[in-house]
């Protein structure tokens, strides 16, 4: 009993944070360019199958993570200035596209990898799948993925709010218009945050892999969490995205655990609630 | 092209082509919603699914045919409307993100309840049995060529410029030779198969899709050109203004969002009982709003007959996808629909913002200007 409940917490606090990571790059770009990005779901898929790939050639799961998250970040800029610019000023094409993206990427990589994907145990890097502590057996990859997501969070946080670009992000998420008229370059900075978006998406895939695996269905799931952490949050508040993420997850995990049909529908009603009551999500700025 | 079965018969082409109907009524509902009132609702599928459903319900229970449709359409418009009262709270993006979250929650709960929907397995869809009779093909080809004459007389006594009336008689005496072909094929193959109940249902299937979608098709445009339809339009292009001007536009949304529930919930029940033998949940998940999405982009949101036009084009291509594949020397592609379903919607956002049906109706105009210039003004008008 202690034991479920110990790990249903373990296991919600760090899929929460595997969300928050996952859901910040959605966040942060949304703050920015207003774009919806359906397509970060799929960029999440393809992330932890390079993980698998990566890590299947080198057998280094730290370098594939690595690479993976420059890798994000290239694609990210590259579709940024390919694909949205010519969109720029139609923010309901700009989400159509992304979503067009999400299923051409999403084919893609099932083509490429087959629909079994593959799995990479805590064993494979190195690692025991269990510990004991307090006397109950918990799952220690998940234990070091909350770490991770953790100290994500606090890089994110450090970035956003103590470094020159962080400020000219938050200032071009408040507004656009005046951010331009003091300087702020909005397109390039598009840029580049898109591709740190995209960077998180692959990353948290990366991290992701060896506990959900590397397989078809992880796209869409994580995309519907996503947007559900988001919208709960609060669209463009840090500290929302991390409170929200952490309250899907452990929804999501102890839905798993106790009460499995509702998985998918508990975040869904919580988002639905939340939009009806409180639009701009529990910790949002009034962007609603 | 009511004429159809009569001068190709094929039944494979017919139901093919039944489906084309109902999505093209779906299509129109979708349209009414996004494209005259500027509102992005995700959750459209779940008026579609939930109409569909309702048909086999209700005939489950016992009660007659047209009762089911009447159901269909009204839980449609219920579905749609209950979606449309969260339009006091959110607008845009996170209204899309309600609709989606509210035909989500829908899909994944009636999923899970087999016993009323059959779960991923699906029931077997009820078809309407007085659609078996093969002598109402006899009916609806008669009313079809009655009224292809009726509108080819029409259009020769009331166009008023020579080349106008040149060019309706011209139609009418190839319609005349279509008509008289048809009359010649009564003793052909798809006549004599007629005797059997599921080729009988499928011409008589074709046939009623066909008047639902031009009945359809004829009800819409006259509700855009209605008031209605200029307060939709003015609601799309600027909402505020709207309201500041004293329009409730909350309302009015709420309106259509009933009135596009209907179609709906219509193109729902054309569905179950006209153009498929089996119902799943699938029909209420975000995979027919995606596609209904689709076929309103392509075509053009906006213009009416643009997301019917993109809704034939798109299941066109699903259904022939296997054929044009292995003409052009690719293997096997069942499941590159959904790639081809992405680059679809990249291509289309990227190259045809106005769909097929926009772009043309503006550089329709510019090459009309053009031509008129360079003939010099005279001519009949289109």
């Amino acid at each position: 009993m202690f034991e479920n409940i110990l790990n249903a917490a373990i296991n919600g606090f760090s899929y929460g944070m595997l969300l928050f990571i996952f859901a910040s790059g959605l966040s942060i770009v949304f703050g920015l360019m207003d774009v919806l990005n359906f397509a970060h779901g799929a960029f999440f898929m393809l992330g932890a199958y390079m993980t698998w790939a990566i890590f299947s050639a080198t057998h280094n799961f730290v370098l594939a993570l690595v690479a993976v998250l420059a890798l994000g970040v290239c694609v990210g800029a590259a579709t940024e200035v390919s694909l949205l610019r010519p969109l720029y000023g139609r923010p309901v094409y700009q989400i159509l596209l992304t979503l067009g993206l999400f299923f051409v990427v999403n084919q893609l990589v099932l083509f490429i990898w087959g629909p079994l994907g593959g799995y990479l145990g805590p064993e494979d890097i190195g690692l025991p799948q269990v510990i004991d502590f307090l006397g109950a057996n918990i799952y220690l990859y998940r234990v070091i993925l909350a770490v991770a997501g953790v100290a994500t969070a606090l890089a994110l946080y450090a970035f956003l709010n103590m470094t020159n670009i962080g400020t000219k992000v938050r200032a071009g998420s408040e507004s656009r218009e005046l951010a331009e008229v003091f300087g702020i370059d909005i397109k390039t900075l598009g840029t580049a945050i898109f591709g740190l978006g995209t960077g998180l998406a692959f990353f948290a895939g990366g991290l992701a892999e060896p506990w959900v695996g590397a397989v078809p269905s992880t796209a869409t799931d994580f995309l519907l969490l996503g947007f559900i952490v988001v919208i709960v949050g609060g669209m463009g508040s840090f500290s929302g995205t991390f409170l929200g993420a952490i309250l899907i997850g452990i929804v999501y995990e102890f839905s798993q655990y106790y009460l499995p049909e509702i998985t998918f529908v508990a975040p869904l009603l919580i988002m639905v609630v939340v939009l009806l009551t409180k639009p701009s999500g529990l910790f949002g700025r009034g962007k609603g | 092209m009511s004429l159809l079965p009569l001068v190709y018969p094929s039944l494979y082409w017919l139901t093919i082509i039944c489906y084309l109907f109902t999505m093209g009524v779906f299509a129109l509902s979708y349209d009414l919603v996004l494209g005259r009132t500027g509102v992005l609702s995700f959750g459209h599928a779940a008026c579609f699914g939930l109409g569909a459903y309702a048909v086999y319900w209700v005939v489950q229970a016992g009660y007659p045919f047209w009762l089911a449709v009447i159901a269909a359409m009204l839980l449609g418009a219920v579905t749609n409307v209950a979606m449309g009262t969260a339009l006091r709270r959110v607008k845009g993006v996170y209204f899309a993100m309600f609709t989606l979250a509210f035909a989500e929650i829908i899909y994944l709960y009636l999923e899970k309840q087999t016993s009323i929907t059959g779960g991923t397995a699906g029931v077997f869809s009820p078809r309407p049995d007085f659609l078996q009779n093969p002598n109402l093909v006899y009916v609806f080809a008669g009313i079809v060529a009655v009224a292809a004459v009726c509108i080819g007389c029409f259009l020769v006594f009331s166009s008023t410029t020579k080349m106008g009336r040149v060019k309706a008689v011209a139609g009418l005496l190839i319609l005349a030779c279509l008509v008289g072909y048809a009359f010649y094929n009564l003793n052909s193959s798809l006549f004599s198969q007629l005797q059997s109940p599921i080729a009988a249902f499928t011409v008589n299937a074709y046939f009623l899709s066909a008047l639902l979608m031009f009945v359809s098709y004829y009800l819409v445009s006259r509700l855009s050109r209605s008031p209605l339809g200029a307060i939709m339009t003015a609601i799309r292009e600027n909402d505020d203004r709207m309201d500041m001007v004293g329009y409730d536009t909350f309302r009015y949304k709420l309106v259509i969002m009933g009135v596009s529930g209907l179609f709906a919930g219509l193109s729902g029940a054309m569905l179950a009982s006209l153009a498929t033998f089996i119902l799943t949940p699938d029909v209420m998940s975000a995979n027919y709003t995606l596609n209904v999405l689709l076929y309103s982009i392509l075509g053009g949101i906006g213009t009416m007959v643009g997301p019917v036009i993109g809704a034939f084009v798109v299941e066109f291509l699903h259904f022939n996808i296997g054929n044009i594949a292995s003409f052009i020397g690719v293997p096997s592609v069942a499941n590159w629909w959904m790639l081809i379903i992405g680059v679809f919607y990249v291509a289309v956002v990227l190259l045809l913002p106005y769909g097929i049906v926009g772009t043309a109706m503006i550089r329709g105009r510019r090459t009309l200007d053009v031509l008129r210039r360079a003939i010099g003004g005279g001519g009949s008008h289109g």
